[in-house]
């Protein structure tokens, strides 16, 4: 096998060879007697070799020869024609090209000026528009792509915004406004107000809450006003107030703190009720009756007055005396901004005749005092004793005469006070609040004396009443008294309160007192 | 055949891909009469040679882009393999080997008996090299028709040396086989022939 190929090598080769010398011109015989152990095999190849040699060997005949030219120029023809039809393709793809390519620059720069102008032409556009559309969409579009939080309260009030600029550019415009064409811009307003609220309610960007809180004392401004010249859409007006006020009473609540006051304070026949209007200062529940007068008044000392006025809360638990914690602060916040721009002192005096029985709860601590009293407690009694106490003791002294009046419901007050005695001795635990409180009192009972006797005998009974007195008003106030008072006082009073006392000593802290007392006034209301 | 001296082909092969009418005229005026000899020899028929050769330019500039000079022998190898192509296509389209020895049966050569023989040798030998394989008859005709080189051979077709010689000795031996055969056949015929006539 093995010696077989190297035969059949050989007769390659010998082949190649003997075919090189024949096509040089070698005759068959030569190139045999090159390989003569291969001549018998060689042989009748280089035979083969030798015809198809000399089949390709002919010469073309010459009628051939002569067809050449012409079979040049048929050729040339055939050329040009192909040649002619590769460039008109590529020429007619160039221009294409071009042209697609300037068609898509020219469209896109078209669509942009489109868009561009669009948008400009939008940013005008009113409810009813045809670009409104585009204007809302476009402010969704943002909106949705923006993630954080301060940007889209940012956003959110900014949209707002522009709705109440909507609605006021509307009512400008046109005295006879359709309701119907209201409907959309409100629906976005309550939407952007609720989202900027609900955005800005976990941050803490000061600036972020500030704009909202101005926000919603602008949009309530416009709420009115809108109702006022649109009387038929109030039935909307309401509707975005029912979606908005679930957000916005937190932010809102002190607005009708402050508000609540100078409604009262407008309104004389309600001083007894003004107090009731303390129920304002937990905005919670009924902010919305007193919310659209309050507005008008005062939009900018909300924001002060409620700061100062809710650090105090958190003390005072007991829900019962809730209501006096707020109002005292209210005290404290609403003199700032009302004593210059309202009718405080009014209220004052309306308060005192009123008071035989109110007095005690509310009315005097929230409104009137501050203005008159101030400068003597402010002067001699720390600013957390002015809360509480003050509000009896300087009403008293800004008006003589009515203190009388007032004081007989101390009297009254102090009974449960007394019972507040029997708890001192768990307040005992805390006297560190008593030094403040005890001095800021001792004038009270200076007044009770006077009143005591108009009352009830029983603290007239009580020479050591004079301290027991200041246990009234200040027992509610600190626990702190109650120790020196306590003694005196158990003795003079029922045995029945107790049951009450342990509630108010439960709050024990020096400032749960107060509420202890208030919540006295509130049982006596 | 071809010297391969000519410094103008590789420009005018450059302007032919670039489209120039002219550098293809160029090309068919110096190479049209290798490919039609070659076509009428394998053909045999002037005008199935003459379009034959057209349509080896034709597709000489379809094709010319996509060519890499490498010399004159490998550009005129490129043409013979374009060549053997369209013989190829042109045998299948109207089988010319078969019908012309079919038709060459009934010729008869007014020049006498050794005319004759010498036709149907030739006619014989047409047949059998259409009988080949493309790469074998690539071969045979670059070797034997171009006058190239194993080495060109080899760059043309993409193959060795030695595979080229391998290609032209299967080549030459299946040709002495098919001849063989048909000498054999056409003297078998001869003889029932001249029995008859007896």
């Amino acid at each position: 096998m093995i010696r077989h190929n190297q035969q059949q090598i050989g007769l390659i080769e010998a082949l190649d060879i003997a075919l090189n010398r024949l096509l040089r011109g070698a005759d068959i015989d030569e190139c045999l007697s090159l390989y003569p152990h291969l001549a018998v095999e060689l042989e009748p190849l280089l035979r083969v070799a030798g015809m198809v040699r000399a089949e390709m060997t002919q010469p073309l005949p010459p009628e051939m020869e002569r067809w050449l030219a012409t079979g040049a120029q048929e050729f040339a023809a055939l050329a040009d024609q192909m040649l002619a039809r590769r460039h008109a393709r590529r020429n007619l793809f160039k221009p294409l090209r071009k042209a697609a390519v300037q068609r898509v620059l020219v469209g896109a720069l078209a669509v942009t000026v489109l868009l561009a102008s669009i948008d400009t032409a939008s940013a005008q556009s009113l409810p009813g528009n045809p670009l409104y559309v585009w204007k809302v969409a476009r402010e969704d579009l943002t909106l949705s792509m923006t993630s954080d939080p301060v940007q889209r309260s940012k956003l959110h009030v900014t949209y707002a915004r522009r709705r109440l600029l909507e609605i006021s550019e509307m009512l400008a415009r046109n005295t006879a406004i359709d309701p119907q064409a209201l409907k959309e811009p409100l629906s976005l307003l309550s939407s952007h107000i609720r989202g900027a609220v609900i955005e800005s309610r976990d941050m803490d960007v000061a600036d972020v809450s500030v704009d909202v809180a101005v926000l919603i004392d602008e949009v309530q401004t416009a709420l009115s006003r809108l109702a006022s010249k649109v009387p038929e859409a109030s039935p909307l007006l309401e509707n975005v107030q029912e979606q908005i006020n679930p957000v916005i009473e937190p932010i809102a609540s002190p607005v009708p703190i402050a508000t609540a006051s100078p409604v009262s304070s407008l309104s004389p026949t309600t001083p007894v009720e003004s107090p009731t209007t303390v129920e304002v200062t937990d905005p919670e529940t009924a902010p919305q009756t007193e919310r659209k007068p309050e507005r008008v008044d005062a939009a900018t000392p909300i924001a002060t007055p409620p700061p100062t006025s809710r650090p105090p809360r958190p003390s005072p638990t007991p829900g019962q005396i809730e209501p006096t914690a707020s109002s005292a602060p209210v005290l404290t916040a609403t003199p700032v901004s009302r004593s210059p721009t309202a009718t405080p002192s009014p209220l004052v005096t309306a308060t005192p005749t009123a008071t035989p029985t109110a007095l005690p709860t509310e009315v005097p601590p929230t409104e009137v005092p501050l203005p008159t009293s101030t400068p003597l407690p402010a002067a001699t009694l720390p600013p957390t004793a002015t809360r509480i106490p003050p509000t009896e003791p300087p009403s008293a002294s800004s008006t003589p005469q009515p203190p009388p009046t007032a004081r007989p419901p101390r009297p009254t007050a102090t009974p449960r006070p007394t019972a507040t005695p029997t708890l001192v001795p768990t307040a005992t635990l805390a006297p560190t609040a008593t030094p403040t409180l005890a001095p800021t009192e001792t004038p009270a009972p200076t007044a009770t004396p006077t009143l005591a006797p108009t009352e009830t005998p029983a603290p007239t009974a009580t020479p050591t009443p004079v301290p027991t007195i200041t246990p009234t008003l200040a027992p509610t106030l600190t626990p702190t008294q109650t120790p020196i008072l306590t003694p005196s006082v158990t003795p003079t009073e029922e045995a029945g309160q107790p049951t009450m006392t342990p509630s108010s000593s439960e709050s024990s802290g020096t400032p749960t007192p107060t509420p202890g007392a208030s919540g006295a006034d509130d049982a006596g209301l | 055949m071809v010297a391969d001296t000519n410094a103008e082909l590789p420009s005018l092969i450059a302007r032919a891909q670039a489209g120039d009418a002219a550098a293809f005229g160029e090309l068919y005026t110096r190479y049209a009469k290798f490919i039609l000899r070659y076509m009428y020899v394998r053909t045999r028929e002037p005008e199935l040679a003459q379009d034959l050769t057209q349509e080896v330019f034709i597709r000489v500039i379809k094709g010319i882009g996509g060519l890499q000079y490498r010399g004159e022998k490998l550009f005129l190898g490129w043409l013979y393999t374009i060549a053997g192509n369209v013989l190829v296509g042109q045998a299948r389209r109207r089988q010319i080997a078969a019908s012309s020895l079919d038709d060459t049966a009934e010729v008869t050569d007014p020049h006498g008996q050794d005319a004759v023989a010498s036709l149907f040798e030739r006619l014989s030998l047409q047949h059998a090299i259409a009988q080949l394989t493309v790469e074998q008859q690539h071969v045979l005709m670059m070797k034997f028709f171009g006058d190239m080189t194993n080495q060109e051979i080899a760059a043309t077709i993409g193959k060795t040396e030695g595979a080229v010689k391998a290609l032209q000795h299967r080549a030459i031996q299946a040709l002495q086989q098919i001849l063989e055969q048909e000498s054999g056949e056409q003297l078998m015929s001869k003889a029932l022939g001249s029995a008859d006539i007896a």
